[in-house]
């Protein structure tokens, strides 16, 4: 690590070479975890990700589906340590390759719940129940913030991170969203430095004359007024912080070579890479806890699903394998662990646009070197309309796993301790056990 | 927009025959009167925020002294301070001839002026089979931002648009989203009634949200009614998810938690009402089942693929069996459009449009009150409800106290482009490079990211207790330096030929002292309430720059830049 610190002072800003002063004897960068969520905006047709195998299985799927159904030979079967057989989309090669390397786990029918419940439950509304289940907006926050009811102001994200804040020598990186702002990555303290995938363009046009300097540093110290108004003061913080975060990373970002893995020139492609840029640079930024958050819209497939899910698949499944080869060659594969997340899941019944509706359990990838891949943990539903698993009759899964389980599991692995998960959680104590057992 | 002048009279005559008027850094036409006094007239623009140099020039060179004068308007009704707040809250922006419009006429009288002007427009849509893109829909947005009268009725289309999005991402061409930009415009002082009917057969709303050839549910081949379009109308449309009271708070139940408004039986139902809906038929085509892509013109009924079995909505209210598609569809509306909850919903956001993202519960109820029943008793009418929005006592506070902390709204990235170069003086051509800058700054026009529009309303500030900032959603860091950039591109010209901005009066002003720069700046873009702190910091900017332009160009930079101006109070 001495040397790489010693390239370090030649390229970075002053205040970070300050930083790295500070940097405590355990930043040598083999105690550090990072979770990178991968947020599927819009609710991810669940039903054609995972699809069961087994030949009466298959069949009432291919039944209740129809025309959404996807012919068994496309599938890329994965098999279980107890034999059972699922198929994967066709476009989630990589997926399927990463499983069978056991570096991938699936944790079926998660959702947000308040307290475990049977679908019969459900249809009686005996037991108290998220708010504004299938609204996406209410769904996309719930999952954010593992507050199923009433409004959230910090994302589980963040308060995993302000647990684990003391781990890290310098907050500015500790949690970092790829994808603008975001509930996930807020927390009491943390704050989620946002990231461009692009190159950062910082302030323009301004070169070193007086003239110029004169106006940068007029336009900076007027940052400083607000008159007591909270929007402007805002705005001076979000504004302060793009020009600190600029220089940090530009000079940090322009400097470092480029990974050898190569990645996708897709959304999320684009978002992966600038992630595992910001992994490499773990030891400049002086974070050894570190949250991501990424995300890709569109899930919403209400028409023609069968076309448009393909194409997110084919984002999907690509996007996640480069970053874990880029893992691989950065040495920290068993330290950065990637999860997707997704407001709900959708009906396993069609619609009458070759779509679905919304939906609520919905399947979800673990991947990483620490995952316990291989596994398929939870129970995976009853696929049948009006089966044992169907709160609607259109095929809406009542989650057999709650989203506190499925995050205190990540949480833990990140650091989070045992008598904190259930800050992060509120109501995992309703859930048992409280932790899945898929990550080392 | 009529213009405003500015009349320049001498005190005394003695000036050699051919004797010029300079105001503003620039000569004006100038006639002698019979007592020898010299008189023109220059425009409003001549002198921002009512300041202007003026000097009388002889022919033969040499003239009188220079002197900073003050402009004012004859007989104002309102200060400048009140015409600039009002403005902001009711069109893209002040301009200097808006200003003196206002001043001489008064709020009330402004905005029936507002609605009597004609409705600026859209270029025609190609035909269908010329898929021409959204580009100049969204450069002659601007155009007419900065150009047409219409300004109230632009300002309330455009927020009728964030709440019935529907965006380019999936109808991305310009004959699709034209007739529907035009439907808002066109019903934007209309009734929220009309506009919730047109809207839901508009046929790129159809498009957008599934509500096209959406087909009668098939229970032997398993097949259910598309749940997109009777969601989102309740949802995001009319009522939203929980009751309301009022003033917009949720109604809570007696163990003090939030009411569903709906629950997902009401949406199925729902969903089961708006089937049989297909494109209008393509002229000179037969009619059919399913009717290819056409956008102008309303979605059609094809009887044979609506669901004629009994509906239950909200609260128990029940649409017979037996009916066609359209009678069902106008039912199903009648009772949203009926529905508590529509006019604090509606009230909530417009206000959050054009005034604050934070009002008081109070202010709310006032708006949704007049929705519920305006002049003449009808409920719905948008113009009433503008006129409850903008002449509410607390959208005015401001125009005479300072406001609460939360007031306000970030301007979005269309409102920051629209108000600064109106405010500056700006001209702006059809083919202007506008919609790309927006886009820089996060807001992609007619392409919201999903129907949640271009950010939600419920948006808190990150780190604030309980402060709603919607806009605040696509400030990241990145975007905030490229509103900087805008601004920095705005002042140094660098916007090309076709957004042009004369900074003569400004540049003028600071050959006589750069104080008079600093202070045509306050009035123009802070209203009088420019912070000592802030103009500090400029004057002491401006003293290392020698050039009278750079120092304008430096100062007019360092006010429009700062969150004090990029937020509208």
């Amino acid at each position: 690590m001495f040397t790489r610190r010693g390239f370090l002072n030649t390229v970075i800003s002053a205040t970070a070479v300050e930083r790295l002063a500070r940097l405590p004897a355990l930043a040598a960068g083999e105690d550090y975890r990072a979770l990178v969520c991968v947020f599927l905006f819009g609710g991810n047709d669940c039903n054609n990700t995972v699809v069961p195998l087994g030949t009466q299985d298959y069949q009432g799927y291919q039944t209740a589906r129809g025309a959404l159904a996807l012919a068994r030979n496309t599938l890329r079967e994965v098999t279980t340590p107890g034999g059972a057989g699922y198929g994967l989309h066709p476009r989630l090669t990589d997926l399927q390759q990463l499983f069978s390397q056991k570096k991938a786990a699936i944790v079926a029918n998660v959702g947000m719940m308040v307290q475990p419940m049977t679908r019969d439950e459900y249809r009686r509304r005996a037991a108290p129940l998220p708010i504004n289940l299938f609204s996406h907006s209410d769904q996309q926050l719930q999952w954010q913030s593992a507050i199923a009811t009433g409004s959230a102001r910090y994302g589980w994200g963040g308060r995993a991170a302000d647990s684990a804040a003391g781990r890290n020598a310098d907050r500015a990186l500790a949690t970092v969203s790829l994808s603008g702002n975001a509930l996930f990555l807020l927390g009491r303290d943390a704050r989620p430095a946002l990231v461009d995938t692009g190159t950062t363009t910082g302030l323009t046009s301004f070169n070193n004359s007086q003239e110029q300097q004169a106006r940068l540093r007029a336009f900076q110290e007027i940052l400083a007024s607000d008159e007591g108004y909270l929007l402007v003061q805002a705005g001076n913080q979000v504004t302060a912080a793009g020009i600190r975060i600029t220089s940090q990373l530009s000079s940090v970002l322009t400097t470092s070579p480029r990974l050898n893995t190569p990645f996708p020139a897709t959304t999320l492609g684009r978002q992966m890479e600038q992630v595992a840029r910001l992994v490499r640079a773990r030891d400049q930024f002086g974070v050894s806890r570190q949250i991501f958050f990424a995300s890709l819209g569109g899930w919403d497939t209400h028409t023609g699903q069968i076309s448009s899910h393909d194409a997110l698949m084919g984002q999907l499944g690509p996007a996640l394998g480069a970053l874990y080869k880029a893992t691989e060659e950065l040495g920290v594969a068993n330290q950065v662990t990637a999860f997707t997340a997704s407001e709900f899941g959708r009906t396993l019944n069609p619609n009458s646009n070759a779509g679905s509706d919304h939906g609520w359990g919905s399947h979800h990838f673990v991947i990483g070197g620490a995952a316990k891949g291989g596994q398929l943990y939870g129970r995976f539903p009853t696929v049948a309309l009006n089966g044992p698993d169907d709160a609607s009759g259109r095929g809406v899964w009542v989650p057999t796993t709650s989203l506190d389980q499925y995050g205190a599991t990540l949480a833990a692995w990140f650091g989070v301790p045992e008598q904190a998960l259930a800050e992060v959680f509120p109501n995992l104590g309703n859930f048992a056990p409280a932790r899945l057992g898929f990550l080392d | 927009m009529p213009q405003a002048g500015v009349v320049v009279v001498t005190e005394g005559g003695d000036f050699e025959p051919g004797a010029t008027i300079w105001l503003g850094g620039r000569p004006w036409a100038t006639e002698r009167l019979p007592d020898g006094r010299l008189v023109a007239v220059a425009p409003a623009a001549a002198a921002p925020g009512g300041l202007a140099v003026i000097q009388v020039r002889n022919p033969s060179g040499g003239g009188s002294s220079l002197q900073v004068v003050q402009v004012d308007v004859p007989g104002a009704l309102l200060s400048a301070r009140a015409a600039n707040r009002f403005l902001e809250q009711a069109s893209w922006g002040p301009t200097p001839d808006s200003l003196v419009r206002l001043r001489q006429i008064g709020f009330e009288k402004w905005i029936d002026e507002q609605f009597a002007a004609p409705l600026s427009d859209y270029p025609e849509p190609p035909t269908a089979n010329d898929q021409q893109s959204l580009a100049p829909a969204q450069r002659r947005f601007f155009y007419n931002c900065l150009n047409e009268p219409d300004q109230l009725r632009q300002r309330l289309a455009f927020a009728l648009h964030q709440i019935w999005v529907v965006s380019g991402v999936k109808t991305g061409q310009a004959q699709m989203m034209i007739p529907y930009l035009r439907l808002l415009h066109a019903n934007a002082f209309g009734n929220y009634h009309t506009l919730m009917r047109e809207m839901t057969l508009n046929p790129a709303m159809g498009r957008y949200l599934d509500m096209v050839n959406n087909v009668k549910p098939d229970r032997a081949r398993g097949i259910n009614a598309n749940e997109n379009y009777a969601r989102e109308i309740m949802q995001l449309f009319t009522i939203g998810t929980v009751k309301l009271n009022l003033d917009g708070t949720p109604a809570l139940d007696a163990a003090g938690s939030p009411v569903p408004a709906y629950d997902q039986t009401a949406i199925e139902n729902l969903a089961r009402v708006f089937t049989g809906w297909t494109f209008p038929p393509t002229p000179g085509r037969t009619p059919a089942a399913i009717n290819p892509a056409y956008y102008s013109g309303q979605m059609v009924a094809w009887e044979a693929n609506h669901d004629t079995s009994e509906k239950v909505l909200l609260d128990g209210y029940r649409i017979p069996a037996g009916q066609t598609a359209r009678q069902d569809l106008d039912d199903a509306l009648r009772h949203l459009f009926q529905h508590p909850n529509v006019g604090p919903f509606v009230a909530r956001r417009l206000i959050g449009a054009l005034v604050t993202s934070n009002p008081s519960p109070s202010y709310v109820a006032r708006v949704a009150s007049v929705f519920n029943s305006g002049p003449g008793g009808v409920r719905g009418d948008l113009k009433a409800v503008a006129k409850a929005i903008l002449l509410d006592p607390e959208a005015r506070y401001g125009d005479d106290l300072a406001n609460p902390p939360s007031f306000g709204h970030l301007r979005e990235p269309v409102l920051y482009i629209t108000a600064m170069l109106r405010a500056l003086g700006a001209s702006v051509a059809e083919f202007n490079p506008l919609p790309g800058r927006a886009s820089a700054m996060g807001q992609n026009l007619f392409y919201a990211p999903t129907v949640f529009n271009y950010f939600s309303l419920g948006y808190q500030v990150p780190g604030m207790n309980d402060v709603a900032g919607p806009e605040f959603e696509i400030l990241t860091p990145a975007y905030a330096l490229a509103r900087a950039n805008f601004a920095d591109a705005v002042t140094f010209l660098r916007l090309g030929a076709t957004v042009t901005l004369d900074l003569v009066p400004y540049i003028n002003l600071a050959s006589v002292h750069k104080w008079y720069l600093s202070e045509a700046l306050n009035r123009v873009l802070f209203y009088g309430r420019m912070p000592e702190a802030v103009r500090d910091r400029i004057l002491i900017a401006l003293d290392s720059i020698a050039d009278p332009g750079l120092q304008a160009q430096t100062a007019a930079y360092l006010a429009a830049s700062s969150l004090l101006y990029q937020v509208q109070n």
